[in-house]
Formats: structure tokens, sequence, C-alpha cells
């Protein structure tokens, strides 16, 4: 067996694919051997050629993709987000607990607010009603409100 | 077929839409690796279900350590070799290293056309390989599997791994330069030796 024949068996190794012996048996064999260096090119496009080959697509059949899309489950939350969602549930409870308190304690203030009565035939009307400070003896401050509920209820009582 | 980082957390993070989507973009890729290692298009077409099945049940286990093309290029790999094989023997590990980079068909554009042209021609002639010799050649030249991966994926040893892939590659080599010379241009010669004589 001459050079020629045993590097022959070495054309169609891809780099890396061949011991350093074989490597360097194959390069100067190819540096000198048009017929083989011819070959070697011919692998090497080859080798372009395949790993091109990836990135072309065949077309599947029409239906394969509506047999896999019901195959997506509807998975259930991870705990980590279970446990996001009761935090975030909690906050909005605190939340509306603290608007209720807020809510309550303006209801209990509008209690003290005295509505005046609507001047005749006056509807949607600004009235002036007057609010005691808290401090005792102090001025009473009037101040513009619109009282709308309260005015519809001092003029149902009126009119009992 | 490359899917985006963001979809696919999504469809870890248990997005309906998110996977839908993510078999949306990626199916043709299994299909056609899928296709390349096994022949058959209704095979084809079963491995495909069987890899999506697999890929939902290990998806939240894929860390991101290789590309999302590279883990689905292995779960194909083995669904499509068990379901070829049906024996039972070590699969490519699917968390595994990634494959031995495949450089780019062609950074300028011109080589990269030609490349895919190549790689279009090929197609026909691949397929037409013997089953064993399509194989190896396929998960190693195409798919970018090491020699040991080939072997341990298709129950060989490295060196029978390597005695197929040089066959394969030997004779897709003299196949294709065979359809090259057969090529009829515009002018209607043929090329190369026949086409070069003259009546």
């Amino acid at each position: 067996m001459n050079a020629h024949d045993q590097v022959r068996p070495l054309l169609a190794a891809r780099p890396g694919e061949l011991d350093p012996v074989e490597a360097r048996m194959l390069t100067e064999h190819v540096s000198r051997c048009a017929q083989c260096a011819a070959e070697a090119a011919g692998y090497t496009r080859l080798a372009a050629g395949l790993r091109a080959l990836r990135e072309l697509e065949l077309a599947p059949p029409a239906r394969l993709l509506d047999a896999l899309l019901p195959l997506a489950p509807r998975r259930r939350p991870s705990a980590r987000l279970v446990a996001a969602a009761a935090g975030s549930l909690g906050a909005v409870a605190a939340t509306v607990a603290v608007a209720g308190v807020v809510r309550a304690r303006r209801r209990a203030a509008r209690a003290r607010v005295v509505a005046v009565p609507a001047p005749p035939g006056g509807a949607g009307v600004l009235a002036l009603i007057g609010r005691r400070r808290r401090r005792p003896g102090g001025p009473t401050v009037a101040r513009p409100a619109f009282i709308r509920p309260a005015l519809g209820r001092a003029a149902a009582a009126r009119a009992r | 077929m490359e899917a985006d980082r963001e979809l696919v957390e999504a469809a870890q993070a248990g997005d309906r839409q998110a996977m839908s989507e993510l078999v949306r973009v990626t199916h043709r890729a299994v299909y056609t690796q899928a296709l390349r290692l096994l022949g058959n298009p209704e095979d084809a077409a079963d491995v495909t279900q069987d890899v999506y099945l697999r890929v939902i049940r290990k998806l939240g286990s894929f860390r991101h350590e290789a590309s999302f093309a590279t883990w689905l290029s292995r779960v194909t790999t083995n669904v499509a070799m068990s379901t070829l094989s049906r024996r039972s023997r070590r699969l490519v590990a699917e968390g595994g290293a990634p494959p031995e980079e495949l450089a780019d068909p062609g950074a300028d554009p011109a080589d990269r056309s030609d490349a895919l042209a190549l790689a279009a021609r090929l197609e026909s002639l691949v397929q037409a390989l013997p089953e064993g010799q399509r194989q190896v050649l396929v998960l190693r030249d195409v798919y970018g599997l090491s020699t040991e991966e080939v072997a341990s994926t298709m129950g060989l040893s490295p060196g029978a791994v390597k005695v197929r892939l040089f066959r394969a590659r030997e004779r897709l080599k003299s196949q294709l330069e065979a359809t090259e010379r057969d090529v009829v241009p515009l002018d209607g010669r043929r090329r190369g030796r026949r086409g070069g004589r003259r009546s």
C-alpha cells in the first residue's frame, strides 16, 4: 500500500476526526498530490452542504400542527405563583379594609354636617352649611358643599 | 426554528399560549429531523407528536445551558432512535454538552446561498442512502453530534460509526458529482466529460 492508498480513507474526515499522525500524513500528501487535493476539496464542499441542510425544513403534513397544538396543557400554576397570588389577594383585602374604615369615618363626619334647606324651587342647590370645628367655642366656619342626598332627605321630611 | 428565550420561559411558566407558539415555531424542524432519521413521513409525524409530549413533560428541567433548538434536537434524536430501534440503550443525555459547533454555512451571502442550494440538492441524495449510513451521517454531519454520541445513540462502537460515516460521505460525494455532471445547462449541452463531447 503506497502513501496515496493510505491517505485516501482519510480524505473524507472532517477536522478533529483524525489523530495528529493521520492529520499530518494527510496534510503532507495533499500538499503534493493534486488528485487527492481535489478529492479533499470535494469533501469540504460536501460538509458545507450538509451543514446547511440543517437550515432547510421540510413541509410536514398539513394536519400535523392541528394534532400538536392540543398537546399544550393547561398546567397548574407553580407553588411560587400561588404564593404570589395569595400575597396579592391579602394586599387587596387590606386595602379594602382600610378604605372601609376611612369611609366609615367620613360618614360619621358627614353626620355632623347640618343640611341647610334648599331655597324655594332650587334644584341642584349649592348651599352654605355650617360645620363646627372641634375646638369648643371656636368660630363657626361656613364652607360651600354640594349636598344633594341631604337636601333630598330634608325635602322629603318637609313634605311629610 | 429558533425560539426565543422569553417564549421558552413563558411556556415553562405554564403559559398555554406560549407553549402553542413554541410548537408552531419549532414543529417543522422537529418533523424534518425525524424524517431525515426515519425516512418515512408517517413515522416522522408520529415521532414529532411523541417529541412534544416529552417536551411538555420535561420543559421544566430545561435550564437554558444550551439553546432550546439544541435541546429539542437532542430530544428528537432520542425519540426517533428509540422509536426506530425499539430496544433499550443508553440515550444521549438531553441536558448534556452542546454538540460540536457547526460552522455557519457561510457568512458571505454568496457562500451561504451556494451552500443552501447545495443542501437542497443533497436532501434527496441523503434520503436515498442506506438507513444505517443515513442515520450516522444525519446525526454527525447535519445535527453535529460527536462520533461518541452517535455511537452511544445508535448502540454502535465509535469505530463502526467512523466506517459508516466514511462510506456515507464517499457515496454521497460521488452521487452529488454524478448529479452535477448530468445537469443540463440552458444552452442544452451537458457539462463535464459527457457534456464535453461534440457530435
